[in-house]
């Protein structure tokens, strides 16, 4: 920093003279330059020219500004904060926050959104989403009451269709849609199929034994449901409620793992020596009786 | 129900102490005696189809006679001819083979058309005429034809029409290696049909015959076999299609299929099954589909996938 200087040659850009040749100098060049810079980079900015400080004087009560006060300096703008004041000149102090409290004239207002805008946004309506929350978890479990006493209320031979139904929506969730021309068995066979070849560990076999055994008895209700002369005997439905009840938790298990598995694959991307969830049609008939 | 399964099985598996390996050749002959058909094997030579025969006749304590068919067989060959008898100067009816329960005709491609008509003609009436005297033939009766897959000159191939005669086809085939290993070990000291004993009688078949007739085909279920069987008319590979008399042996057989497994109703994977056993050689595939060297099991089975199972209300994919 220096106020000694000669004048800039006339046909050289003062920015460029001053960064690359002089490499000294005072306010104006720095601001200057900086500006320049800012500019180059996508950032609005502007240079100030104005004084900064000044000496207080007690017995009036006001500040004594003289043209040493004189000072160049640059404001940046930035998107919801407005014009943001920067020191480039080195040996200058950096800018007193308080300062800029005094009232600023209507051109260089702020935009509104200030911090107190900010802060509002940090946490929005906490307390509206928790109420939400605890008025879904209610929903659901009112829904849940209305839902398994209309199942109550239905025929078996409706009900083990009805179910058997829910049990192809979640093997489409794994992977295992229904195709148009399965049978029941050979749907039957690959769900199966899947849940064997998913017992891989001790934990996963805990979760997932007897589910084959289930999954055969609801298919066993939906055939006799659907292509059995008399219609299924009332005192089953109890049965296959609870059955699919525990086979629903196992199926969310496998769910779950596939997911995790199809994450992991997207991560690690190796591939998995476990089962593909999307399997060969096995001809299951062998006339299951 | 329960009986037929018994009955079957019991068929089965005494005719298994024979042919080694085959079950499922073995099941489709018992469903074509069950349901009142006829059956036509399809086969290289020496894989077992005489033995098959005989040994399903000594197990059901049934006559059984073989036409072994060659180009110069005459009409009465098989049904039987009147002999003069000079000394009561009347004609005496000796009966041809065909007038058994169990009828093995060996390589019937062999015989000439008007032979081949006579038998089949045989086979659909059940009866046998000779001047103008009707002799009806003993049930229960089941005709096992049996063609060799390779042409040989001078066969008179069985046209589609008659063909459509007979309810299903069945290969054996080669055994696999333990079996036909088993084969030698078993015919070392005495062949094994010496010693099969029967395991049932010609009224228990008679019964079953009509028990298998009550199994229920729920609406959606005839419906899908109708469609298979239109499916097979409608596609472009195929000249010839397979005709009603197909949608209704492959009915009858799903229907004796569910009753051997214990069932009284009829489910689609029965229909899937013997799909291409009841119609298979009921299609002929056009010049085009030949020449690609497709065969009809290929274009069944696109059939079946194509088609989609009946299944109440389930909305799939």
């Amino acid at each position: 920093y220096t106020l000694s200087l000669p004048a800039p040659p006339a046909d050289r850009d003062v920015a460029d003279y001053f960064l690359f040749d002089l490499q000294t100098g005072y306010c104006d060049y720095y601001a200057t330059s900086m500006v320049v810079l800012a500019r180059a980079v996508g950032l609005p900015s502007r240079v100030v020219v104005g004084y900064v400080g000044g000496q207080y004087d007690e017995e009036n009560n006001q500040y004594l500004v003289s043209e040493a006060d004189a000072h160049t300096w640059v404001e940046v703008y930035f998107n919801g904060y407005g014009w943001i004041p920067f020191e480039p000149t080195a040996a200058r102090n950096l800018i007193d926050e308080d300062a800029l409290s005094l009232p600023l004239p209507p051109e260089l207002e702020l935009p509104s959104q200030t911090s107190e805008a900010v802060g509002q946004m940090e946490f929005p309506g906490s307390e509206v989403s928790l109420g939400v929350f605890v008025l879904l978890i209610i929903g659901m479990w009112f829904w849940n009451r209305i839902d398994l006493a209309r199942l109550q209320h239905m025929d078996t031979t409706s009900l083990a269709l009805e179910i058997y139904q829910r049990l192809f929506k979640y093997g489409r969730w794994v992977g295992l849609g229904h195709h148009k021309s399965d049978t029941l068995y050979e749907f039957n066979q690959r769900l199966k199929n899947a849940f064997s070849s998913l017992e891989t560990d001790p934990r996963r076999e805990k979760m997932l034994a007897g589910g084959e055994i289930e999954i055969s008895q609801l298919t066993k209700y939906a055939i006799l449901a659907n292509y059995s002369v008399r219609p299924l005997g009332e005192e089953l439905s109890g049965d296959i409620l609870l059955i699919w009840k525990r086979l629903r938790i196992r199926m969310r298990y496998v769910i779950w793992i596939s997911a995790w598995k199809s994450l992991g694959k997207k991560i690690f991307k190796r591939e998995n020596k476990d089962v593909q969830l999307n399997l060969i049609i096995n001809g299951a008939a062998d006339g299951k009786g | 129900m329960e009986k037929v399964k018994e009955l079957t099985t019991k068929l089965v598996q005494n005719i298994e102490n024979v042919i080694i390996g085959k079950r499922r050749a073995i099941q489709l002959v018992v469903l074509g005696l069950i349901c009142e058909g006829h059956v036509l094997i399809e086969d290289v030579p020496g894989v077992g189809k005489t033995m098959l025969a005989r040994s399903l006749a000594r197990s059901l304590d049934c006559s059984f006679s073989r036409i072994q068919c060659t180009p110069d067989m005459l009409p009465s060959d098989i049904t039987g001819v009147e002999i003069f008898n000079q000394a009561k100067a009347t004609f005496k009816f000796l009966p041809g083979p065909i007038l058994n329960q169990i009828v093995l005709a060996d390589e019937i491609n062999r015989a000439t058309p008007k032979t081949q008509s006579a038998l089949l003609e045989a086979m659909q009436e059940r009866q046998v005429t000779i001047s103008g005297v009707t002799h009806p033939i003993p049930v229960p009766f089941i005709v096992l034809a049996t063609q060799n897959p390779i042409e040989y000159e001078g066969t008179f191939p069985l046209p589609e029409a008659q063909l459509d005669r007979f309810m299903v086809k069945v290969s054996i085939g080669y055994p696999g290696i333990t079996e036909e290993m088993a084969v030698i070990e078993n015919q070392q000291l005495a062949h094994p049909i010496e010693s099969i004993k029967p395991v049932t009688n010609a009224k228990n078949i008679l019964e079953v015959q009509k028990i298998i007739r009550t199994v229920f085909i729920a609406e959606a279920v005839k419906k899908y076999i109708v469609e298979i069987t239109q499916e097979t008319r409608a596609a472009d590979t195929v000249y010839l299609g397979a005709s009603p008399r197909g949608s209704l042996a492959l009915a009858r057989a799903c229907q004796a299929w569910a009753a051997m497994y214990g069932r009284d109703f009829v489910i689609p994977d029965d229909v899937k099954l013997l799909a291409e056993a009841t119609l298979g050689h009921r299609i002929i595939l056009s010049s085009s589909a030949r020449l690609q060297e497709l065969r009809t099991g290929d274009l069944i089975r696109d059939i079946l996938r194509k088609v989609p199972v009946p299944g109440g209300d389930f909305r799939s994919e």
